[in-house]
């Protein structure tokens, strides 16, 4: 049964990054059309700006509602969250910025596509790993004996 | 307050004297007012960008609303609104001696971040689309703030709940 959930859990996380994978397809399809990208170092400057606050305003709203739910607690894997936040908002700002250059979106087209592109991913991410693998305990260690517990 | 010995009606009670409550409220380092000032600070400036760029002498950024259209209006008010937003939470709670409840410092964090992307995103845009990008750096710095003070008053709010 423990194989089994983490075959499970395993599984739920490939889904979980298939999102990245999803925006590399996107990437591979307009590469392989006849459109041409121009890659404005501002824009591609800003965009990065703006997806990493984006992401990090995530963060903060989770940040404040674990701390407000558990306040005795403390704030365990704080790099996940962080590696988490971070890495959805910057594959949605990619994709999407793909797609509006694609599209030949304006410039403030642009900037707010990625800006909600990238909390809306930062979000999902949060979601999913909170719906899918929040769950998954590590299994009980059978090589040490509990002390006090009678054999 | 409660080991605070004085007679009845005295000027020195911060109970009696609202400048002295005030000063109390501020001087708790740990309390949740601490940082108060740089909240002041950036919520002022951010207030004061749409204030001059509008009804002070014509400069660089003017022209770069203008010629960014009518999004950038858009972006300033933005930035109006939710400079008195910030402006706002800083009198009630960091100011104000009495309790008005904890609304606006619980969305704290919501409302400086919020400020933080819209100055990047109305920095940007007007920089790019009128060609003045000039005015990009009077955006980014103050961004960088908000995103700082979000962070810290998150760290020093939880810890109040913490050890009260």
């Amino acid at each position: 049964v423990t194989v089994a959930r983490y075959l499970m859990s395993l599984f739920k996380a490939m889904l979980v990054f298939f999102w990245g994978a999803t925006t590399a397809a996107v990437a591979a399809t307009v590469s392989q059309s006849p459109i041409a990208i121009e890659l404005d170092p501002v824009m591609a400057g800003l965009c990065v700006i703006v997806s990493s606050l984006a992401g990090a305003t995530a963060l903060a709203l989770r940040m404040d509602a674990l701390l407000r739910n558990a306040p005795d607690k403390p704030f365990v894997r704080p790099w996940l969250f962080v590696c988490a936040h971070m890495g959805g908002s910057w594959t949605a700002a990619i994709m999407a910025f793909i797609l509006g250059k694609a599209n030949g979106t304006g410039v403030w087209g642009i900037l707010l596509g990625v800006l909600v592109c990238s909390f809306l991913g930062a979000r999902a991410i949060e979601m999913m790993a909170e719906k899918w693998m929040a769950g998954v305990k590590l299994p009980p260690d059978t090589a040490k004996p509990t002390p006090g517990a009678t054999p | 307050m409660d080991n605070f010995y004085a007679p009845p009606g005295d000027r020195r009670d911060p109970r009696n004297n609202t400048w002295a409550a005030i000063g109390l409220k501020r001087s708790l380092r740990n309390s949740k007012n601490r940082h108060w000032l740089s909240r002041l600070i950036i919520a002022t400036w951010s207030l004061s960008l749409p204030l001059n760029t509008y009804f002070g002498p014509p400069g660089p950024l003017l022209f770069g609303v203008e010629w960014s259209g009518p999004m950038g209006d858009v972006m300033m008010a933005l930035v109006a609104g939710l400079a008195t937003l910030a402006l706002a939470d800083s009198a009630l709670n960091d100011w104000y001696p009495g309790d008005l409840g904890n609304t606006l410092m619980n969305y704290r964090h919501l409302g400086f971040m919020g400020l933080a992307v819209v100055l990047v995103v109305a920095g940007g845009g007007i920089a790019v689309s009128s060609q003045t990008p000039v005015v990009l750096a009077s955006f980014l710095l103050p961004a960088l703030f908000c995103v700082v003070v979000t962070f810290l008053d998150l760290h020093v709010r939880h810890q109040r709940r913490k050890f009260p």
